[in-house]
């Protein structure tokens, strides 16, 4: 049975469609990746699926329930704890890393477990401990956000999400923000992650980490899928001039592999 | 002419001096908490998602901002008794007349706070599963004040200074009893000096306070 789930998503923005029909259902412990020129709706999915962004028309499904209650014109209600009970076991990490600034480090991750989870300090203080060292900054436990790298952050940031015990990860665009020798740390983390058997959704725009990492990677194009397969089928055999176009766009400066 | 300097007759009215900086004192906190607390409302209304809610937010603030703190108290003190023939202390009249005031400057420190916040931290405790209220408090709120506090500060001093316009209404705070003491002496120049002394060492002190209160809300501040 699927994680969590969407069917016939849709999600306007003004009087433009982002998104137009989607149906995406992820596994456990499946690494699904989202491949999208911007525009075409691969953020907005993510944030659809722990509601951060609540879809005009379609229904969101979590481990095969379907989330809110329907209203007489076809839409759904959600309800503020349907909301909260969703998004402590949908993890989510930002582009922009989204760390409390006021906070330091392992408070940053303490907050969700004291607040939603009401741990004891002493135990959010012990599984906070436990999650920095997993991402590798158990000395920085004390420091704040800002005397941290790019990098370190949104390390922080996915020991923050992951302290949560989430039944899914979200990644939105998790590298985007960081400096170029910064990125493969991050994308080290997340790889283990997966290796480690964490349902996840990804949006990134590293084909390499698509490549080598992803289960199943989904191409999206003008709000809709386009297409979906292996990593092999969809970023080396493409079957639509989008996705080739897109690949090629992404590939053009490439250096020769030796 | 030499004026020969002797501030020695003002050990005789170190009681009604005192007397007028508590008053001073007094009045200034209850004015700094009741401001504050109405810039607070003032500050969420702003925030509403109602329209009429946040115009009617801007009208206060326009309204109270835009006419001078002497203007209100004589409001308060000539114009509404009159009017309802319901007559307060000369104390509560000054603490609602300036409360009034100054909220309207507290509700814009506020609002510039919480517009520094980035939108993202809202984000950032949604995806963890806090409330909105959780959010506001934990994680909202503590950046506003610490975004705010050097203004907020400079407010409570500014209001030390305006507190000193309830002389105009004869309550006895410390300027009061300053022109009391000065006229009944024909000493102005001591008097004054030495009102301007102790006001300037009550506002340090007052200066003091806040850079321990925003060193204790800037979360222990580290170098970079």
């Amino acid at each position: 049975m699927s994680v969590i789930a969407v069917r016939n998503i849709h999600k306007r923005f003004g009087n433009q469609d982002v998104l137009k029909g989607i149906d995406l259902s992820v596994a456990k412990g499946e690494t699904v990746v989202l491949l999208g020129s911007s525009g075409s709706g691969k953020s907005t999915i993510l944030r659809t699926l722990n509601l951060l962004d609540l879809p005009d028309e379609g229904d969101v499904f979590l481990h095969g329930n379907k989330l809110g209650q329907a209203r007489p014109d076809g839409t759904r209600r959600y309800r503020g704890g349907e909301l909260r009970n969703l998004r402590r076991r949908v993890g989510m990490v930002f582009q922009h890393f989204n760390l409390f600034p006021h906070l330091t480090v392992e408070e940053n991750i303490m907050i969700g477990l004291r607040r939603v989870l009401n741990y004891s300090i002493t135990q959010a203080r012990e599984k906070a401990r436990h999650h920095l060292d997993h991402v590798g900054l158990a000395e920085k436990a004390l420091a704040f956000p800002d005397t941290l790298s790019g990098g370190q952050r949104q390390r922080v940031a996915i020991a923050r999400a992951l302290a949560m015990d989430p039944d899914v990860m979200l990644f939105d665009e998790a590298t985007s923000a960081l400096d170029p020798e910064r990125v493969s740390e991050v994308l080290r983390t997340m790889r283990q992650l997966s290796q480690e058997g964490t349902t996840m959704v990804v949006v990134t725009h590293e084909l390499g980490f698509a490549y080598n990492v992803a289960d199943r990677v989904v191409f999206l194009h003008g709000g809709r899928i386009l297409e979906q397969g292996t990593p092999t089928e969809i970023l080396l055999h493409p079957t639509h001039a989008p996705t080739r176009e897109f690949l090629h766009a992404h590939t053009e400066f490439r250096l020769p592999s030796a | 002419m030499r004026h020969i300097w002797d501030f020695s007759f003002l050990v005789h009215y170190l009681v009604p001096l005192g007397r007028g900086l508590m008053n001073t004192i007094c009045l200034s906190g209850m004015v700094t908490v009741a401001g504050f607390t109405l810039g607070l409302l003032a500050a969420i209304a702003s925030m509403s998602p109602l329209r009429t809610v946040r115009m009617a937010s801007a009208a206060y603030v326009e309204l109270l901002r835009n006419v001078p703190a002497l203007v209100i108290l004589f409001l308060f003190f000539y114009v509404i008794p009159v009017l309802t023939g319901f007559q307060n202390d000369r104390f509560l009249t000054a603490c609602v007349a300036f409360s009034l005031y100054t909220s309207a400057y507290f509700c814009e420190i506020l609002r510039g706070g919480f517009l520094a916040v980035d939108p993202g931290q809202w984000e950032g405790g949604q995806a963890l599963g806090l409330s909105r209220a959780g959010i506001f408090c934990w994680i909202i709120a503590p950046q506003i004040i610490r975004a705010a506090m050097p203004s907020l500060a400079n407010e409570a001093i500014e209001i030390v200074k305006i507190s000193t316009v309830a002389s105009t209404i004869a309550f006895p705070e410390f300027l009061y009893q300053t022109k009391i003491v000065s006229d009944i002496e024909y000493r102005p120049i001591e008097t004054y000096t030495a009102s301007a002394v102790v006001m300037t060492v009550l506002i340090l002190a007052l200066t003091w306070v806040s850079r321990i209160a925003a060193r204790h809300f800037a979360g222990h501040r580290r170098k970079k």
